[in-house]
């Protein structure tokens, strides 16, 4: 049955027109604006959004202005899954996404990017953060550090970190540290449970070697010195030497 | 993870951060200062609380006594409802030596902790892991005389029973209100009488001091299950014999106005002492768990009320061998306790009891269990970074 349902025209920043459904449009709260709002024949122009990125908007809001309307049967549990996957694209497609959903004001489809980059970063570390947003670090050596020690407890549990115990050093012994050799002081928390089992194992040593399994590769770093420490009781923190390769 | 071709704007790149984890956030406060400085930012602590409360993330916290040691302690239990909320870390908190506070809360994530015994108090953010110990209450007790005895009194002993923690949002203040009772007794009498008055306390965080409030006529009588304050308000059960028939009441507390007021619970919703009606905080508003005193199998009806109307939101139907509720986890989910004081979950999805892997059975004191729940949440409280002199966290062994 030919429904005689309106059409809007939009015309993307690289000249590519789209005609489609009013219901689908107007998701978008700036696209219903201006149709209600101007000439309702003219083409609409989203100046900042562009063919690929537009077409992929517009899958999103039929496939949810259908589902709303009862004309595709798909059950909650399917559309969410339907979103998970539309979804899986590579970050700069996301941040293009989250970009055009701002700017269209599509309410869900911006939770839902931004919901998915969260997810993404959530259990990165601050230096692979920087990377992704682009951010230039204005913290000092030792202000960083501070910022990491008060708050060391949110730094356990990081993949790719290795097996170690640590020890919290005399403050001589971290100035010598940050001095040597003009490299950046991390500070790496273990994983908390194979912390307490190496501490139960150690307990008889005086002094220990660490062992580390290799890091993520996209940021590669030289372990440079290892300073040998004494194992106490409790929890034990060890400062690492990084020679970053940037 | 890769260098983008061009920047979010600040705003877009805000909101995306407000979605994370506290724990993440935390960590992320060395990435940049800008970063460190907007997360503390009401407007962004405000988002980031809203998140949370739409997707609900929601710990839970289980009190239990070790077995050996006797030591108090609460097991965090995981929120992942494909791990069985298994134990993920078990908390001490020296701070209050060898007994467990009674917990009052969540309010924005935060929750109050009181030594029922000792003027000792503290309000806890446990997501951002800070601790804020209150004020001991500088208010004066008031001397008792017994006209029978023609004596004054000697104040035995001070205990603070029943209270509540919540917020203030005209004065965007965080209060906890606290019932005191004086034992007065006769000190030249070997065998006195004890005499009993009554206070009530309010402390507010912003001026970190208590003062004295008239006490209501009625007085709570019970512990209440889980949070007792929701939406600027605070309950309690108690009770009248005025006219000889115990009537079941709701004493409340209007944390902006600080004025009690009384509440009936209609009949229909169940009396004493033919049911339990255990009070608690239910999808945002007042509710109680009805169910019966003396049964075999025991059914729980949920009631909610809101302005005055009682309505049943749901019944769960005979489960055999459970004794009380718990309090409720995510998705609606019930926590019990059965006639052997294991704890078992009540899945709300496939209307199943299931047992879950706590190893209670080594606990001592298994029927005084109990649940508390909080959102995560980055409000700030004046405080001080956990220290093992307050609190001390476990992971669990078994991992």
């Amino acid at each position: 049955m030919g429904s005689t349902s309106t059409k809007i025209k939009l015309r993307t920043s690289d000249q590519k027109v789209f005609e489609v459904e009013k219901a689908v449009a107007v998701q978008s709260q700036t696209i219903k604006y201006i149709y209600e709002n101007g000439c309702p024949d003219s083409v609409i122009h989203v100046h900042s959004v562009s063919g690929d990125i537009l077409s992929k908007i517009l899958d999103y809001c039929k496939k949810h202005v259908n589902s709303a309307a009862g004309k595709e049967d798909i059950s909650p549990e399917e559309l969410y899954e339907w979103d998970a996957n539309f979804v899986k694209v590579d970050q700069n497609t996301l941040f293009d996404l989250i970009l055009a959903a701002n700017c269209l004001k599509i309410e869900s489809l911006l939770d839902l990017t931004c919901q998915t980059v969260a997810n993404m970063i959530k259990g990165k570390r601050p230096e692979e953060i920087r990377t992704t947003f682009n951010i230039k670090n204005d913290y000092t050596i030792e202000a960083e550090e501070a910022v990491r020690r008060e708050n060391k407890w949110a730094f356990d549990m990081l993949g790719g970190v290795g097996t170690m115990v640590i020890e919290e050093l005399a403050d001589d012994t971290m100035s010598k540290c940050v001095t040597n050799a003009k490299s950046r002081v991390c500070v790496i928390a273990a994983n908390q449970i194979v912390m307490m089992r190496s501490i139960s194992k150690l307990a008889n040593k005086k002094s220990i070697d660490v062992y580390k399994q290799p890091q993520n590769p996209t940021t590669p770093r030289i372990k440079e010195s290892v300073k040998q420490i004494n194992v106490g009781t409790g929890f034990i923190e060890l400062f690492f030497h990084f020679k970053c390769k940037m | 993870m890769q260098r983008p071709r061009f920047e979010l704007p600040e705003a877009l790149v805000m909101g995306i951060l407000s979605k994370l984890p506290v724990k993440s956030l935390t960590r992320f406060n060395c990435v940049c200062k800008y970063w460190c400085s907007s997360f503390q930012t009401p407007h962004f602590i405000s988002n980031n609380y809203h998140n949370n409360l739409e997707n609900n993330n929601l710990n839970l916290l289980l009190s239990r006594c070790d077995g050996n040691t006797f030591q108090l302690y609460y097991s965090q239990l995981s929120n992942e409802k494909d791990q069985n909320y298994i134990v993920k870390q078990n908390i001490h908190l020296p701070f209050f030596k060898n007994d467990l506070p009674s917990v009052y809360g969540a309010c924005h994530g935060l929750l109050c902790l009181l030594d029922p015994s000792k003027d000792k108090a503290a309000i806890w953010n446990p997501s951002t892991r800070e601790f804020k110990i209150l004020p001991p209450s500088s208010i004066q007790r008031p001397p008792y005389f017994s006209p029978f005895e023609e004596t004054y009194l000697t104040l035995d002993d001070i205990s603070f029973d029943d209270a509540a923690f919540g917020f203030d949002s005209k004065t965007d203040d965080y209060k906890v209100i606290r019932f005191v009772t004086l034992t007065f007794v006769n000190s030249e009498e070997e065998y006195s009488h004890p005499h009993f008055m009554y206070q009530v306390e309010l402390y507010s965080l912003r001026s970190n001091s208590w003062k004295e409030i008239p006490s209501p006529d009625d007085k709570p009588t019970e512990t209440n299950l889980g949070n007792n304050y929701v939406d600027g308000i605070c309950y309690w059960k108690t009770e009248t014999g005025a006219y000889l028939d115990f009537r079941g009441l709701i004493l409340s507390f209007d944390m902006g106005k600080e004025k009690f007021s009384i509440l009936p619970i209609p009949e229909f919703v169940g009396s004493f002492p033919e049911y339990y009606v255990d009070l608690l905080v239910f999808n945002g508003s007042l509710g109680a768990i009805v169910y019966p005193t003396e049964r075999i199998d025991t059914s729980f009806d949920l009631w909610v009320t809101s302005e005055g109307v009682w309505t049943k939101q749901f019944n769960i139907k005979s489960i055999s061998g459970v004794v009380h509720p718990l309090g409720f986890g995510k998705n609606g989910d019930l926590f019990l306790r059965d006639t052997n004081d294991e704890v078992l979950l009540f899945d709300a999805s496939t209307q199943e009891l299931k047992e879950l892997e706590i190893n209670t059975y080594l606990d001592h004191f298994r029927f005084d269990i109990s649940l508390h729940v909080y959102l995560e949440s980055l409000v700030r409280i004046n405080g001080i970074k956990e220290i093992e002199k307050h609190v001390i966290r476990q992971p669990a062994r078994d991992a």
